[in-house]
């Protein structure tokens, strides 16, 4: 090999390692204030459920068998057809797909997953409920979504021998049916019921979780775990207070701060649609089946997101709850009533940050790139993940 | 120049004594930040009437918690202002957010302190709380420059 030659491939050998010495995806700097904010979006942060002092079935492993039940039962609904199931499907992370969900009529709301709502103090995009089991309720006698009433409900209980024996055993005997006051009683204890099963439905880990899980630990992530440099860049503009500022409210690990907030969507045509939680808290304290109700397992001590919930304020004038952003690949359309219908909307609204027709938008102008939109985007596709319970629970009830 | 009093909350919150609703808060912390479990902090009102100090009762409160916070109030000779009204307000700096919950006082505990529930910051970045006390004829207001993390 002559001089040249040799040097030649020398060169080449010492590119070839330098190039196989570069920092992989995965072996990025992250300011330890950046770390500080990986941390807290990590599933691993994910507190231990938290028990909901409401409900006093909610940890009581009959009552989700019993709920599990029911959230799959097509006949609580006045055409024997639809079941929470029908508009929250565990294939689709609880959601259904569907802009504006359909029940036995249509309505103006895009059903919004059910997966670790648990930790939500407020629900329905308005926050009009503030406790899982109550906001089971609220659908099975909206007569567009299961169009039955409290008596319809206990009625099939009492009907059914599988779910007298069930619910007789968790909750004492179903009422007389002229005992209106146990007629509703019987009725919030089915929503605890449902919301026992709801409970259990957890987020699992997504390929963020498992690459910070490994920066955490100083480690170098698996390639599964590895995140591509766009969803890096993206990640570090999520992040960025100057840059996307999204942890304003996407924050702690299920990346929602569940309050409310205007960010200028367009409301449905419909003259009672997109005041938010305006009229959503004013639902909720006026609920008999709110916290500081009779059939409300706690204490008023207890009650203080209803007791010192703000009534009253300009910006609560068309909030919307803040949805997560896990599994966004599986919950589109996007919005309170799926007016936006891709991730490519919902960056476009964020970039063009519309006037609000209902209230003021808190948006602001981001001084972005159209590559770091695209780089959100790809990160936020790193959110997926699994759902987080006893499989029996993903799938209707096994026939007994 | 006024003194501030500033002790540091865990990773959630550092609170500063402000010198008024329109003055600079300092930042103390850094590093300090992580140490300390209890949030505290203790000022001279605007117009001087009262001595006002505050701590966050949960240790440590978490962004998007419900938490109390303890307020004491004295003269500036150092006796209990048993009388006063409080009333509670805050925004954030960075975009003028406000808080997120009405919080108030819902029982005086003795020696000028008085409980205030209902708190809650649903956002990370500087806040600003500004309390309106009256105590017989005596009327002030005082801020206190809090960072969430």
């Amino acid at each position: 090999m002559t001089r040249y030659a040799r040097s030649a491939v020398t060169a080449v050998l010492l590119i070839c390692a330098a190039v196989a010495a570069a920092p992989a995806a995965g072996a990025e700097e992250w300011t330890r204030d950046e770390l500080d904010v990986l941390r807290s979006l990590w599933i691993g942060s994910l507190p231990d459920l938290p028990p909901d002092p409401s409900n006093g079935y909610g940890d009581d492993e009959r009552a989700a068998e019993l709920g599990h039940r029911l959230f799959f039962d097509t006949r609580l609904s006045a055409n024997g057809k639809v079941a929470c199931a029908s508009c929250h499907m565990p294939e689709l992370a609880f959601t259904d797909g569907r802009a504006m969900s359909r029940g036995v009529g249509s309505t103006i709301r895009n059903a919004p997953t059910v997966v670790g709502t648990a930790y939500s103090p407020w629900f329905f995009w308005d926050g009009r409920k503030d406790s899982q089991w109550s906001q089971a309720l609220g659908p099975l006698e909206n007569p567009v979504e299961h169009g039955v009433t409290r008596a319809d409900v206990v009625r099939l209980v009492r009907r059914d021998a599988d779910y007298r024996r069930r619910y007789s055993g968790i909750f004492g005997s179903l009422p007389e049916p002229d005992d209106r006051d146990g007629l509703s009683r019987a009725f919030a204890n089915i929503g605890k019921a449902i919301a026992a099963y709801e409970r259990r439905l957890l987020p699992g880990p997504s390929r963020f979780d498992r690459y910070v899980a490994a920066v955490l630990g100083g480690r170098e992530p698996a390639p599964a775990d590895r995140l591509t440099m766009d969803e890096v860049a993206g990640l570090r503009v999520f992040i960025a207070d100057n840059q996307g500022q999204c942890t304003r409210c996407h924050n702690g690990p299920l990346f929602t701060n569940n309050h409310f907030h205007n960010i200028g969507v367009d409301p449905v045509e419909h003259k009672a649609d997109g005041r938010g939680r305006l009229d959503g808290i004013r639902s909720a304290a006026a609920d008999e089946f709110n916290c500081l109700g009779i059939h409300s397992d706690a204490p008023e001590a207890a009650c203080s997101e209803l007791r010192f919930a703000k009534r009253d304020g300009t910006e609560l004038l068309g909030g919307f709850k803040t949805p997560t952003l896990r599994n966004l690949s599986k919950t589109a359309p996007y919005m309170h009533a799926g007016q936006l219908e891709t991730l490519d909307d919902v960056l476009w609204h964020y970039r063009e940050t519309p006037r609000a027709l209902v209230g003021q938008t808190e948006l602001h102008t981001l001084t972005l790139t159209n590559s770091q939109f695209e780089q959100l985007k790809v990160f936020l596709l790193t959110l997926d993940g699994p759902v987080r319970a006893p499989a029996k629970f993903l799938r209707p009830p096994d026939e007994e | 120049m006024r003194t501030f009093a500033g002790l540091v909350i865990v990773s959630s919150l550092v609170i500063l004594g402000s010198a008024g609703a329109h003055a600079q808060g300092r930042q103390l912390g850094g590093d300090a930040a992580r140490a300390d479990r209890i949030a505290a902090a203790s000022a001279l009102s605007d117009h001087r009437h009262f001595k006002v100090s505050i701590a966050a009762l949960a240790s440590p409160p978490v962004l998007n918690s419900m938490h109390a916070w303890e307020i004491q109030i004295r003269t500036p000779s150092g006796r209990p202002v048993e009388d006063a009204t409080v009333s509670i307000g805050g925004s954030n700096l960075d975009r003028g957010h406000k808080l997120p919950t009405a919080p108030r006082v819902t029982r005086y505990l003795g020696d000028g302190k008085y409980l205030v529930e209902g708190m809650k910051f649903h956002m990370p970045g500087d806040w600003r709380l500004t309390l309106a006390i009256v105590a017989g004829r005596r009327r002030d207001t005082i801020s206190f420059d809090i960072v969430v993390r």
